[in-house]
């Protein structure tokens, strides 16, 4: 027992204890420092990316090694630092884009960064998490921060009725979580996925409990990542949420509900795979037909994406339904990617602004390509992307997941697969018809802002020279799957 | 005399999840009702929790069940919160109410 504090254990779990110290800074900061909110706004952004920046540098001078910490409550991986990684890096982008329409709304109250870092020090305890108490209480000070920013523009009815949706369907959905996570300790004696692992290994598995259980824990986390028959809150969210919290929400909690559901599945339910490959298929099949069809008819733009995450997270389920190594491998590529693009695309939604209000609808990019056609090609590029046309980054990332299916013999679901994502393709293609051939009455004039314009040739570049640097981010991702299944 | 058995607390605690699940998606009036079901929600988990914790001698289920309780304080406040935005927007906290966007 006295090992629980112990130096190793300590800098395992530097980069949060860092951030939530950061944290306890912060917040006597925001109250007492005094001058204009519009001054202040920008010195708190600041000090939140540096925050974020720090946290980052103390994650990666940490290194890959694979340790379990804290009486097997902290895990550190390969895994847990590309994750933690990506979900940091997302994070300062968006921050960085989001400066613009923070002063376009009016959303200066420093609450704001503070709530952002709190949410992401949730996501990386969850990333972290071997053990269901970790996890809960990570994935709680992740959702409790997120329903807040949700609701943020006070004056909105959108957004408030944005946060309460989101707050009660989160909340069901925690219920369902602690309820399964109750049954399981009940019939295992144990909520450490390292001991859940080997207890299933040594009993007998014909419970209909166990498998009442892990329904329960499946759906909570697919609740968490907009699966499909529980995505009802996603469009609605996307839309009432300020602009920049729907990018937040579109990118970083989906890599942290992933990470943490890769980890559930492949190392503490592994030896039950039988129970929930099944569901897995038919929630992922599902919510990859729910996104097509359901962005076919959408005018706003917001929706539209909430759709398309839909389907993304649909894909990425699918080929982590198969508990094979590939289909992991596969799957991190895919957020990988899906991170790039979908970083690309509100990097956009957040430069459309014309008299001082962010466009939405989308017939109101019309003639976008004569008078922004930056915004116009690089838009496009991450359109087509996503729509999964072969030399761009989007179409690998379609490639291994179907071909893992294909290696996993599940030739009939990539079918399925592939047929769903032709319909998607449709959608994508529709906007870039609307920016391309489509005529205006008027001309957008949009205020170009530099920070968000180098974001988004970054991601389009990211999403173009992907070919040149694919070999080495996948043998990345192979190690990495590696590490967790053999 | 009846014995309490472990069943009986999986029972009485699955009628209370199943009253909260119903109380969220059955009620069209109050807001408010609708936190007290959540919470319904998580005090049937904690009942779990307990009871299984003296059944296998374990006390993490106990250890299980501050935590829950603490969130769920936590969780209330944020309920309330939000619940006073909406009702600063709209003046009404009917569920009805929240159709700005068609879900």
């Amino acid at each position: 027992m006295n090992s629980l504090i112990d130096n190793s254990n300590l800098i395992l779990a530097l980069p949060e204890i860092f951030l939530a110290l950061w944290l306890l800074i912060f917040i006597p900061l925001g109250v007492y420092s005094g001058g204009s909110l519009a001054v202040r706004q920008s010195y708190f952004s600041l000090f939140a990316v540096i925050g974020l920046l720090g946290t980052f540098l103390i994650l990666l001078s940490g290194g890959y090694k694979a340790t379990i910490a804290f009486n097997d409550l902290i895990v550190s991986d390969k895994l847990v630092v590309y994750m933690k990684s990506l979900v940091l890096v997302a994070g300062i982008l968006i921050f960085s884009i989001s400066e613009r329409y923070r002063s376009l709304e009016k959303l200066f109250i420093f609450e704001y960064p503070v709530l952002v870092l709190f949410s992401i020090l949730g996501m990386l305890i969850m990333i972290s998490s071997n053990d269901f108490i970790t996890l809960y209480m990570g994935l709680e000070l992740q959702s409790l921060s997120l329903y807040v920013l949700a609701a943020m523009k006070k004056d909105s009815k959108n957004s408030s009725e944005a946060g309460l949706k989101y707050f009660i369907l989160g909340a069901i959905a925690s219920g369902f979580l602690l309820f399964g996570v109750s049954l399981i300790f009940g019939i295992t004696g144990t909520t450490s996925f390292t001991t859940l692992a080997t207890s299933f290994s040594n009993m007998s598995l014909n419970q209909p409990l166990l498998v009442f259980a892990i329904i329960m824990i499946l759906s909570a986390m697919a609740f968490k990542i907009s699966i499909a028959p529980f995505h009802m809150w996603t469009p609605d969210v996307y839309e009432g949420a300020p602009t920049s919290i729907t990018a937040f929400f579109a990118v970083v909690p989906k890599i942290a509900a992933f990470a943490v559901l890769m980890r559930i599945l492949f190392i503490a339910f592994y030896e039950i795979s039988f129970i929930w490959q099944q569901i897995l298929i038919v929630m992922s099949i599902l919510s990859i037909f729910v996104g097509a069809f359901g962005a076919l008819l959408q005018t706003s733009i917001k929706r539209l994406m909430a759709y398309s995450t839909i389907s993304n997270v649909g894909y990425v389920l699918l080929s982590l339904s198969l508990a094979t190594s590939i289909g992991l491998e596969s799957s991190i590529i895919y957020i990988t990617i899906y991170t790039v693009s979908t970083l690309g695309v509100f990097a956009f939604i957040l430069s459309m602004e014309k008299e001082k209000v962010l466009l939405d609808k989308i017939s109101s990019f019309s003639g976008l390509s004569k008078s922004h056609p930056f915004y116009a090609l690089t838009f496009t590029i991450l359109l087509l992307s996503l729509a999964g046309l072969p030399p761009l980054a989007g179409f690998f990332a379609k490639f291994y997941i179907f071909r893992s299916l294909i290696i996993g013999d599940m030739l009939w679901v990539a079918v399925i697969g592939i047929l769903g994502s032709v319909v998607a393709a449709y959608y994508y293609l529709k906007i870039i018809k609307i920016m391309y051939l489509d005529d205006s009455e008027e001309l957008l004039n949009i205020n170009s802002n530099n920070y968000i314009k180098y974001v988004l040739g970054f991601c389009a570049f990211l999403v173009i020279s992907f070919i040149f640097f694919a070999d080495s981010l996948i043998e990345f991702c192979i190690n990495i799957s590696k590490a967790i299944v053999l | 005399m009846l014995n309490i058995s472990l069943a009986h607390y999986l029972i009485l605690s699955s009628i209370v999840f199943t009253i909260g699940i119903f109380g969220v998606f059955l009620n069209r009036k109050n807001l408010i009702i609708i936190l007290m079901s959540i919470e319904l929600m998580l005090l049937a988990v904690n009942i779990n929790f307990i009871a299984f914790s003296t059944h296998l001698n374990l006390i993490l289920g106990q250890v299980f069940a501050l935590f829950v309780l603490t969130v769920a304080a936590a969780e209330a406040a944020i309920g309330l919160a939000i619940l006073v935005v909406f009702f600063r927007s709209r003046g009404s906290i009917a569920v009805d109410d929240a159709n700005n966007m068609k879900g």
